[in-house]
């Protein structure tokens, strides 16, 4: 009797197993957005914002780990540690101190692993008693988060603001300066992939607005970065790898910022209008002039379905990319320059 | 301040008095930005006026006046938040809604 | 609402002039009577509002008002007041590794004389076997030090004990060794040893001069109260074989002039004879400390204490009276004082222990301070294997003076920091308190400290800064 109950028992548990795994766990966007001395957390689904927690800075750049556990916002000498499970502030990361003047670039990045941060930092060291500053030339730091110590840095070519780390390259990282350069984390080596302000003899100059590094989401991952000629607009694509490729538009438009679908079809690019271009022939297909202007960020939802333009001022314009229509707006308690796409 | 009020006398209280003499002492040198500076008088692209939207002119400049403060987008307008008012953006959280409490920066 | 109050402050009122000393920035001001009533008014007050400071400044016009605030706010006399509200911000430094700045070497733990006092006698379980510290150690502790000086440009070594002229014969090797090493880092190396003064040679006398070593003699005075507690092991007196010495070792050194140190146990009446006696003897400066022991019948009462703050106010007052005139009293004590008020550094801890300071025992192992060589519960590691850097970070933490909750509320705690970590331990039997036993008479010395200085500061400002440069404080 006893047996063949357990047996039913038994039986029932896997069915119950079985009919667990077959419905998988609803994953959900959440937009991470900071502003003057608040960080909003947006639900995608309902497009309100469900959580704000203050601080007390400015912030400049910000980037999810790949692990999605922690959001990273920095401003001019910190970066903010948030815990995207129970969204609060859980570490600040202070990088100034009166000899050790460390000013972190905006676009920093996180290696693939999640641990560490890469930062380009201007430096500056003082000694105690002693009038001089010694400014060390740019750097870029290699931070453990977990032990809150640099563990490397290397000396790299001038004004690199934007650090990109290429999730299937995590040894080495993308420095976007006047020029792009790739720089190899093990030996410290540096090579050159892209003139911009120093192009090759045959090639044009460039101007590329790189402050922020924004991946698209899905698999796919790229970056896009405007970059200008004196005659044309081309969208500097860097994918998971590493690898960069140039992809010409049709129309030059001012951009500040893009991002890619993530079927890697379109480019979303926005300043003072927001537009849809097809990524392999550059061709415009939509365009809508912004209400509100002067919006240096576009970011999706993971289905690609909703385009999130701005924050540039307290505010966060809605799209629906297949009609490139507004579907509403977002206030927000201050101004703000950046948002992140957290799927959880 | 006149110097009768209050004179300082060790180095300390002396450090205290030299913070109004500009970038004597807190240098940061800005190394990584290669944004470019607009001369004095011009504002910025952000507000040349332009034949389509938005014709923001009148407008309190850009909406993100605070991040071309710091940067030293404008740098004899508005102070910068680097080094010398880390926390000018108390002052306005959004620029266009309260522009007006933004106070004149003396330094003598 | 942003909320003000005046910052906490102690205020002098000396020689008819007024000034305020700001606690948490160690910020000394001179004021005018004006800004004195002003503030007088203000302080009880506590948090105001930004219209209510403004108004409570009399001044002629609305302008001078803002003026004025502004001048106040910039100079810290007022800060705002914490409202508690915003994101906590836990101050750690950002990986500034602390340089090594001085090396203590026990080069014996030996010594030919049997002061009753001596906190090494008291402390040391293993009396009967004494180590002495061989050359190779000696050498590693040399590379040690310049390995982990960092971006420093001096560094100290000092020879320590017992009594260090026991081993003698390993100190011109190291002195060699440590000029030679420390010249291909790009660094200089200053020496200096604490010696009891009964084992001079001329030849001892003139290696000291020859390679500029500071020499600092424990001595206590004229010979009856030196010899009350300097004694020989079989009792003998100290003190007249050692003056014929001194005598030599003070007429050589002009280069670089030797100094006297005096432990305090009784009469402190006679402490301005014994300074007058040791500087006339050729000292240049007399530093004198209270005995530190557990045993109760050599410790200072605390009517012997109240005494000797007496005996160091007029002290202070004949200092004060050579300075005004450019000539050098060598008061140790006071100097010590006027220096750190000078340079106005907030420190975190009562001293450089188990930061930039330690003392290396003849074995190579690691202590805080070289007085507590040979306790296994300060030893930080060793020359050959490094830092226990587990054992470090905790002191380092342990330590920091926001953990001595006594101190909080004392206007002197930038000035005292809670006090020796030795002395702590051996009267309040825990390092990491404060000294409250001295508590009352430290602040009352700090009083005396800083009026002396405000003095000096109205009357030659330079006379300070000549200070603070004999004593290695660059000019900024």
């Amino acid at each position: 009797m006893n047996r063949s109950l357990n047996k039913i028992l038994f039986s029932m548990v896997v069915v119950c197993c079985l009919v667990g795994l077959s419905f998988p766990v609803m994953a959900k966007d959440y937009l991470y957005v900071p502003s003057n001395n608040n960080l909003h957390i947006v639900d995608c689904d309902t497009d309100t914002v469900v959580k704000t927690i203050p601080f007390n800075d400015y912030i400049v750049g910000a980037i999810p780990s790949p692990d999605g556990k922690r959001f990273y916002m920095n401003s001019w000498h910190s970066v903010y540690e948030v815990d995207t499970q129970t969204n609060q502030i859980v570490d600040i990361h202070e990088f100034w101190s009166d000899l050790n003047r460390v000013t972190v670039m905006p676009g920093i990045a996180v290696s693939a692993d999640s641990n560490f941060l890469y930062m380009s930092a201007s430096i500056t060291k003082k000694k105690l008693n002693i009038p001089r500053l010694n400014v060390l030339p740019p750097q870029l730091v290699v931070y453990d988060v977990r032990k809150k110590q640099v563990v490397k840095n290397f000396e790299i070519p001038p004004n690199c603001t934007t650090v990109v780390s290429p999730p299937d390259d995590p040894d080495s990282v993308i420095l976007l300066a006047q020029d792009v350069f790739k720089l190899n984390l093990k030996n410290g080596k540096i090579t050159k992939m892209l003139g911009v302000l120093n192009p090759e003899a045959d090639k044009p100059g460039l101007n590329a607005l790189a402050i922020w590094n924004n991946w698209s989401p899905g698999k796919n991952g790229m970056i896009s970065v405007p970059s200008y000629s004196a005659e044309a607009l081309f969208y500097m694509l860097i994918d998971r790898k590493g690898n960069l490729r140039m992809q010409k538009a049709e129309e030059i438009i001012f951009a500040y910022s893009s991002t890619i679908s993530p079927d890697s079809k379109y480019i979303y690019a926005a300043m003072d209008e927001v537009y849809k271009i097809d990524l392999n022939s550059g061709k415009t297909l939509g365009m809508d002039p912004l209400e509100r202007g002067t919006c240096y960020n576009v970011t999706l939802t993971s289905d690609g379905k909703k385009l999130y333009v701005g924050p540039g001022g307290p505010d966060l314009s809605v799209y629906d990319t297949a009609t490139m229509k507004r579907m509403g707006i977002i206030p927000l308690k201050g101004d703000g320059l950046i948002a992140s796409l957290i799927t959880k | 301040m006149k110097k009768k009020g209050l004179k300082a006398l060790n180095k300390r209280a002396k450090k205290l008095e030299e913070r109004e003499v500009f970038g004597m002492e807190e240098v940061d040198v800005l190394t990584g930005q290669p944004i470019g500076c607009t001369t004095v008088f011009d504002t910025g692209w952000e507000t040349n006026p332009r034949p389509t939207t938005p014709m923001g002119n009148c407008v309190s400049s850009a909406r993100d006046f605070t991040s071309c403060s710091g940067p030293c987008w404008w740098p004899a307008q508005t102070p910068d938040n680097i080094t010398n008012w880390p926390e000018f953006q108390n002052q306005c959280l959004a620029v266009e809604r309260d522009w007006r409490n933004l106070n004149f920066v003396i330094k003598r | 609402m942003n909320k003000f109050r005046v910052a906490e402050n102690k205020m002098i009122r000396t020689d008819g002039k007024d000034y305020i000393f700001l606690v948490a920035d160690k910020a000394i001001f001179e004021m005018d009577t004006p800004t004195k009533t002003i503030l007088d008014d203000l302080y009880p007050k506590g948090a105001l509002t930004r219209q209510e400071v403004v108004a409570g400044l009399a001044c002629e016009s609305k302008e001078k008002q803002e003026d004025l605030f502004q001048g106040l706010l910039k100079r810290r006399v007022i800060v705002p007041a914490n409202n508690g509200t915003s994101v906590s911000k836990k101050a750690k430094p950002y990986s500034i590794s602390i340089p090594l700045k001085t090396l203590i070497l026990h080069l014996t733990d030996g010594c030919n004389l049997n002061c009753r006092y001596c906190y090494h006698a008291e402390w040391d379980p293993k009396q009967g076997r004494k180590k002495v510290m061989g050359l190779d150690v000696a050498r590693r502790a040399v590379d040690f030090l310049l390995d982990y000086a960092g971006e420093l440009e001096e560094v100290v070594l000092v020879f320590f004990g017992g009594e260090p002229l026991l081993n003698f014969r390993v100190i011109p090797a190291v002195v060699d060794y440590a000029c030679q090493k420390a010249s291909e880092k790009g660094k200089k190396i200053n020496f200096a040893i604490t010696t009891n003064g009964t084992l001079l040679t001329d030849e001892i006398i003139d290696f000291f001069q020859d390679k500029n070593i500071g020499v600092t003699v424990s001595l206590d005075g004229f010979d009856d109260v030196h010899n009350r507690y300097r004694q020989f092991p079989d009792g003998s007196p100290s003190y007249g074989m050692m003056l014929p010495k001194i005598k030599r070792l003070l007429n050589r050194s002009d280069k670089r002039p030797a100094v006297a140190r005096v432990t305090l146990v009784e009469d402190p009446s006679k402490v301005p004879d014994i300074l007058d006696h040791l500087l006339g003897l050729g000292f240049v400066e007399v530093g004198f400390a209270p005995v530190t022991t557990g045993h109760p019948d050599y410790q200072l009462s605390n009517h012997d204490m109240d005494l000797l703050l007496g005996e160091f106010q007029n002290l202070s007052q004949k200092f004060l009276n050579a300075a005004k005139e450019r000539r050098f009293y060598g008061f140790s004590n006071i100097i010590d004082m006027l220096v750190s008020l000078h340079q106005g550094e907030v420190m975190n801890y009562p001293c450089g222990a188990g930061l930039g300071l330690f003392s290396i025992g003849p074995d190579g192992q690691l202590y805080l301070c070289q007085r507590f060589t040979g306790q296994d519960e300060f030893c930080m590691g060793d020359i050959f294997n490094g830092f226990d850097q587990e054992k470090l970070e905790t002191f380092r933490d342990q330590a920091e003076i926001s953990n001595k909750a006594d101190c909080r509320q004392c206007w002197a705690r930038t000035i005292c920091t809670g006090g020796c970590y030795h002395e702590a331990c051996v009267r309040e039997g825990n390092h990491l308190k404060p000294n409250l036993h001295y508590c009352e008479w430290i602040k009352q010395w700090s009083e005396i400290g800083l009026k002396t200085y405000c003095q000096l500061a109205t009357a030659d400002s330079e006379y300070l800064e000549m200070l603070c440069m004999s004593r290695g404080y660059r000019s900024v």
